[in-house]
């Protein structure tokens, strides 16, 4: 009974999760490295639609449906965001594909394309509040000045005593798709490989990759969608109000 | 539920403090030695969004100001011709001191005056109690005694200085010890102030009027590469053409956010109007 009830239901429902990804994209523009997230929805399977009569047994399909719109996947665009100069001695952005590695205070290991990092107390390259910035070879870097000099492929050199404190390290994956986000937002997964010649912008971080227009669209996109799908559930419970009140009395 | 509305507006109230920090930069395009500060952004924390069909997938929920920091570059020379203008070409700052709390600043602001102190003369008066004299200080304006390279107050000469006497390092008075107290003439273009410099300038603490207080990461203080110029100050580093692009870019984030919050207050509106 009333199917389309629950089938117009689920479409509001993953509008709606449609909006918070959407919404999301719009509010990280000024996010350094932050990448922009898509929005898929699905359908459940088909089933068929059967004719079923009282006498006749027969079950001819008269038909496909399907009850229920829910998401089915929420993937990550890694396009290349615009370098915008900052000034700022600890800033860096990739130009092509790759993620600075970051390692907590556990020993894990996260990946993100934001290169705004500071130092600590000790002198180690950071990412504030999580972790030490990875060399290439996989070690953490402490210039423990910001007196440096940083060339294209991210050696970090002392502008005064020409000494080199490492090599900042891009990491590389496979499939990009196949990476996690944790709930930092930094990425997470198996298999990165350091790369031999990064390129990478000093005193430049990566824009949000958000693309406005896109977004906007689609705010507008999901808003009409969803308001059309209670439009026609309010038509469908008038139609319902009039099979339970009015059929009787005709 | 909803979140929609929220994301909308933390993002709203978070582009409002950038706006915040660039106006504050804006508004000190004139302040000498002011250094321009800078917003970073993270996103803010990813959830598993459960109610997916098959693998839980990763939803963020917003973005917030992660941090500031400041952009300690040098800031273009502009003249002024006043005898206790100062300012500091490369790496340094001046150090003050608060006398009645003890606390040590640094800034790049070098327009300094005389300031006019109490000071014991270490002599005791007719009844017995300590007689005091006026003493000259180099000072900041603001109360503050500028250093010397050793940490010491700077003394000047002025109007008619009992006991002054001259040798050739300058200016001095001998006192109750008979040691030389070095005094400095105002006006001779060369005072030792002292220029520190730190390991690393990252996460500074701003004080009000461009000055600034080292965190323990940043070292303790030694001498400043940097050389001193006597009637010149160091002007803002802030790029006004680039603020006033932030300012732009966060006036469209600021809408574009507020957006999101319309929007989800539409979809509400909507599934409110469901049950007529």
């Amino acid at each position: 009974m009333f199917k389309g009830f629950y089938d117009l239901t689920s479409g509001m429902l993953t509008q709606e999760r449609h909006l918070n990804i959407v919404g999301n994209n719009l509010v990280n523009i000024s996010t350094a490295g932050f990448k922009e997230q898509r929005y898929t929805a699905t359908t459940f399977d088909d089933v068929m639609y059967s004719r079923v009569g009282n006498k006749r047994k027969d079950y001819t399909d008269i038909g496909r449906l399907s009850y229920k719109r829910v998401t089915s996947e929420i993937t990550t665009t890694f396009d290349q965001g615009i370098p915008e100069p900052t000034n700022m001695p600890f800033d860096f952005a990739i130009y092509g594909d790759g993620f600075f590695a970051v390692q907590g205070d556990d020993g894990e290991i996260f990946y993100t394309r934001s290169g705004s990092f500071s130092l600590d107390n000790q002198g180690c390259i950071t990412y504030p509040g999580l972790g030490h910035v990875l060399s290439a070879d996989g070690q953490r870097i402490t210039p423990k000045t910001d007196n440096i000099e940083v060339d294209g492929q991210g050696n970090i050199i002392d502008a005064v005593t020409g000494e080199n404190y490492g090599r900042l390290g891009v990491f590389t994956f496979e499939d990009n798709t196949q990476l996690e986000r944790d709930d930092q937002g930094m990425f997470t997964g198996e298999g990165a490989q350091a790369v031999e010649t990064p390129e990478i912008f000093w005193k430049y971080l990566e824009r949000s990759n958000s693309d406005m227009v896109r977004q906007m669209t689609e705010l507008l996109t999901c808003q009409r969608a969803l308001q059309s799908a209670a439009q026609v559930s309010k038509i469908y419970s008038d139609t319902v109000d009039k099979i339970a009140n009015n059929i009787g009395s005709m | 539920m909803d979140q929609a509305f929220y994301i909308g507006a933390v993002g709203a109230h978070q582009q409002l403090r950038h706006l915040n920090i660039q106006g504050d930069n804006v508004a000190n395009v004139k302040s000498q030695g002011y250094k321009a500060n800078k917003a970073r952004f993270i996103n803010l924390m990813y959830q598993k969004d459960s109610r997916t069909a098959a693998d839980p997938q990763d939803k963020g929920v917003g973005a917030k100001v992660m941090m500031t920091g400041n952009d300690f570059s040098q800031g273009a020379p502009a003249e002024s011709g006043r005898a206790l203008d100062y300012m500091i070409e490369g790496r340094g700052f001046f150090a003050v001191k608060d006398l009645t709390t003890g606390e040590i600043s640094y800034t790049r602001n070098g327009a300094f005056t005389m300031a006019r102190l109490m000071r014991d003369t270490g002599q005791a008066g007719a009844n017995g109690q300590g007689v005091q004299e006026y003493a000259y200080f180099l000072s900041d304006g603001h109360g503050r005694l500028v250093l010397d390279q050793n940490e010491e107050q700077i003394r000047l000469v002025a109007g008619q200085m009992e006991g002054l006497e001259q040798d050739e390092e300058g200016y001095y008075i001998r006192d109750e010890s008979g040691e030389k107290v070095r005094y400095y003439d105002p006006n001779d273009r060369s005072l030792p102030i002292g220029i520190f410099d730190f390991k690393n300038y990252d996460g500074m603490t701003e004080l009000e009027n461009t000055y600034y207080k080292p965190v323990l990461k940043n070292g303790d203080p030694e001498q400043g590469s940097g050389t001193l110029i006597c009637g010149y100050l160091e002007s803002s580093n802030m790029d006004l053409a680039e603020a006033l692009t932030k300012v732009i870019e966060a006036q469209r984030a600021y809408g574009l956010a507020l957006k999101v919050v319309q929007t989800s207050d539409e979809v509400e509106t909507t599934i409110n109007g469901l049950r007529g």
